[in-house]
């Protein structure tokens, strides 16, 4: 019993437990699932023939393709859009966390009633859905994603490193290509991370903007998933985690070797 | 410091204790009040009235309560697909479920996995302890006889796991109904509608129509829908010419599929999109002017559409009426419908905890009088046959009895009017009461052929797609992404895989590069 109650202790350690129990049940043990149907047929016997089945169809591939196409195109619009907005907003010295507010103030609303909110104005003023609105739907939903990240990486950008540039006879525009884009790498790159990464593997989006006639990797995962092809819908959920993981490396690459302060907000 | 790690242990234990004998006391206090019995239905969502003047599961419980004397409670549950109830089912995630109303094709795959009970074996079981209104007479006893035909022409050999079995042994028919066109009188011309299931193509080249039409994002509807549009403009493979519609739409092989394949990508050019469930919003909102639907969902969207302040003219029948919406089962050249049949039935599954309180809710749902209630509410076809739901007999030998699948008139009964059911229709409208109709009963609710399809309709049942499933959903899959292949999008594709795959290693390379002169540096 007193060697029980020596045990008993409550330290810091004990409070992540909870957490440590949520990553093992929500994040580890799915991806584990998701491994072992990869190379299960409906049988739950080994095979590889999902594999085969994703790898050699003509549309799969396509679909692949268009998803990555939206993919490029939305991160491209939104950083953009996203890079001059957060530039003007970390310039402002009192109202810019106010104008901060009101861009992140969308991501409060549910990003499915936003999206079916787009859908009926669409509808109400005549605009025919196919790629260009779920091409908006997409920048609309992702644009603050990459607006703060950028924001906060402009932000921590010591003055003294522009202020020297500009005395040793930069202009505008040479500071801005010399110093402040140089030193909001690591900005850039995660919010191109933050956007690229959702955008791929969307589907709601894709599926209410165009009435399902643009078809994208998203939609395809759980088309399978429904249709009890879970041995495939395994297999293009890996394809879609090694994109989440390349990602990434090329994420936490350019942070490390970063000169900035290396603070971002995600 | 052990005493007070002592204390907080002893009281976290008797915390716990407390807590836990509370809970335990609330159950036991529920069970002591009255034995009840439970009886755990599993169905789609909407799919039985739940008005709260006429609630069936209500109705139901009285009724139990009268024939047995006990009390039952209905756990009612719902599902939004097919396959969602089958995982579920198939992973013995739903073992307390008493009674399940799948689709055909998910009831024949159900029984190949040896999940159901044999109806008709329970009710040689149980006859002599409950009395059966219709089930006694047979499973099919009040089904509509078209109906039950088309049943046993797909499924009358079904493999049961271990052996094979007539689908009517382990199923009752509950609801039913016809895919078919829904759109908008408005803008559909009599010339459209000539073009049968090519109105979905937009095959009469209406400018209107262009880019208002939705299909069902569904493999099973518009490869259904697919198989009718070739049939109807020659485009089928050579050698399918010739096969009846029962056949055509279970034919799931490659050429099949192929043809299937060109046509639905064809479509994709023509129409607004693909819809899951607010195409009939979209309907009434005059978004789209065509929509691929399901019987029931079509007959409540055109009730929807009723407008007393405006006439529209009808281009199918040529008449004048206030309904913006109407439903169209395509026909062939001899003017019978053709297409796709489908039905919903009520399953017991092998390991259902209470079998007898299943077979009465059955019984219960398949009583004309029940059956009217729930066709109303929902929308869709009763399976029970419409003589029995017209008309009830009195005195021995039935009016209709069913003999080889026809029913056939007997002698020894007296014929009246269903009062019940009639009144119900009186009740929602559907008909005049006989005082206000100059004493005559308005059975028209029945004779409606977009609910009920004349007898000479060429309608087909689809079974299970099987094996084929995977090729179908690629071949939807195929049809959905579009024909051409862009080839900009995929070298677009490919410079991003091999952009990051080049970083990746080109990264590793410069790290074991950096690596190798830093080991010297500390062996130094």
């Amino acid at each position: 019993m007193k060697q029980f109650l020596k045990k008993f202790h409550v330290t810091k350690r004990v409070f992540s437990y909870p957490y440590i129990l949520f990553m093992l049940l929500f994040v580890i043990v799915p991806l584990v699932m998701i491994f072992a149907y990869a190379f299960m047929d409906n049988d739950h016997n080994f095979t590889f023939e999902n594999f085969k089945i994703f790898f050699t169809s003509q549309s799969s591939l396509y679909v692949l393709g268009n998803s990555l196409f939206v993919g490029v195109v939305t991160t491209v619009i939104c950083l953009v859009l996203g890079y001059p907005v957060a530039y003007i907003l970390s310039k402002s010295k009192n109202s810019g966390k106010v104008m901060v507010l009101l861009f992140v103030l969308p991501m409060w609303v549910n990003f499915l009633i936003r999206t079916l909110a787009t859908k009926a104005i669409f509808l109400a003023i005549g605009v025919e859905l196919g790629m260009g609105t779920v091409l908006f739907g997409m920048v609309y939903n992702y644009l603050p994603f990459m607006i703060l990240p950028l924001h906060t990486s402009i932000c921590s950008i010591d003055k003294s490193y522009i202020e020297a540039a500009k005395d040793l006879g930069a202009d505008g525009s040479t500071v801005f290509l010399k110093t402040i884009l140089p030193l909001s790498k690591s900005g850039i790159m995660s919010g191109i991370t933050m956007v690229f990464i959702p955008t791929i593997s969307t589907f709601a989006i894709s599926q209410l903007l165009s009435n399902g006639k643009i078809f994208l990797f998203g939609d395809s995962i759980e088309l399978k998933f429904s249709q009890d092809m879970y041995g495939v819908g395994a297999v293009m959920s890996l394809v879609m985690l090694a994109f989440v993981l390349i990602s990434s490396f090329v994420m936490n690459h350019y942070n490390k070797n970063s000169v900035s302060v290396g603070r971002s907000l995600w | 410091m052990a005493s007070k790690r002592f204390i907080a242990l002893v009281t976290l234990l008797v915390i716990v204790i407390f807590a836990f004998s509370v809970v335990l006391s609330a159950c036991n206090n529920e069970g002591e009040q009255s034995i009840v019995e439970t009886l755990v239905v599993y169905n789609w969502e909407d799919y039985i009235d739940e008005s709260e003047e006429t609630s069936r599961i209500d109705a139901f419980v009285e009724y139990y309560k009268a024939v047995t004397g006990r009390d039952i409670n209905v756990v009612y549950s719902t599902f939004d697909t097919n396959e969602t109830m089958m995982t579920k089912v198939l992973n013995n995630d739903a073992n307390s479920v008493d009674l399940i109303c799948p689709s055909e094709y998910a009831i024949q795959k159900l029984m190949a996995n040896g999940r159901l009970a044999n109806i008709s074996d329970l009710v040689n079981e149980y006859k002599d302890v409950v009395p059966f209104q219709n089930l006694a007479n047979g499973t099919m006893s009040n089904t509509e006889a078209t109906f039950v035909n088309a049943i046993n022409r797909e499924f009358s050999s079904v493999s049961t796991g271990d052996g094979t079995g007539n689908m009517t042994d382990y199923m009752v028919p509950y609801m039913m109904g016809t895919i078919g066109i829904l759109y908008n009188v408005k803008y559909v011309t009599a010339e459209d509608l000539a073009s049968g299931w090519g109105m979905l193509w937009n095959a009469s080249g209406s400018e209107l129509l262009e880019n208002k039409i939705l299909v069902k994002d569904s493999v099973r509807d518009t490869y259904a829908a697919a198989v009718m549009y070739m049939r109807e403009y020659g485009l089928l493979p050579a050698g399918y010419e010739d096969m009846p519609i029962a056949d055509l739409i279970n034919c799931t092989d490659d050429a099949m599929l192929d043809a299937a394949k060109n046509v639905l990508t064809a479509q994709r050019e023509h129409i607004s999109g693909y819809e899951v469930d607010f195409g009939k919003d979209d309907m009434l909102n005059e978004i789209v002017y065509v929509d691929l639907a399901w019987s029931g969902d079509a007959l409540w969207a055109i009730e929807e559409s009723y407008n007393e302040d405006e006439v529209y003219l009808n281009p199918r029948t040529g008449e004048y009426d206030n309904y913006m919406l109407d439903y169209y089962v395509p026909v062939d050249e001899d003017g019978n419908a053709t297409g796709n049949i489908w039905f919903d039935g009520w399953v017991i599954p092998q390991n259902a905890p209470n079998k007898l309180a299943a077979l009465m809710f059955i019984d219960f749902m398949n009583m004309p009088e029940n059956a009217i209630y729930n066709s109303i509410y929902i929308g869709y076809t009763s399976a029970v046959s419409r003589e029995k739901m017209m008309y009830t007999y009195v005195g021995t030998g039935g009016m209709f009895d069913l003999v080889d699948g026809e029913y056939v008139y007997s002698e020894g009964g007296a014929y009246t009017i269903n009062e019940d059911v009639y009144s119900a229709l009186v009740d929602s409208e559907y008909a005049l009461s006989p005082e206000d109709n100059d004493g005559e009963y308005d059975f028209s609710f029945f004779e409606d052929d977009r609910r009920y399809p004349t007898e000479t309709s060429q309608l087909g049942v689809m079974r299970d797609f099987g094996d084929r499933q995977k090729n179908a959903v690629t071949m939807w899959e195929n049809a959905k992404t579009g024909a051409d292949v862009p080839w900009a999008l995929i070298w677009c594709s490919v410079a991003i895989l091999g952009g990051g795959l080049i970083f990746v290693t080109f990264y590793f390379v410069k790290n074991t590069l950096k690596r190798k002169p830093r080991k010297i540096k500390t062996e130094e």
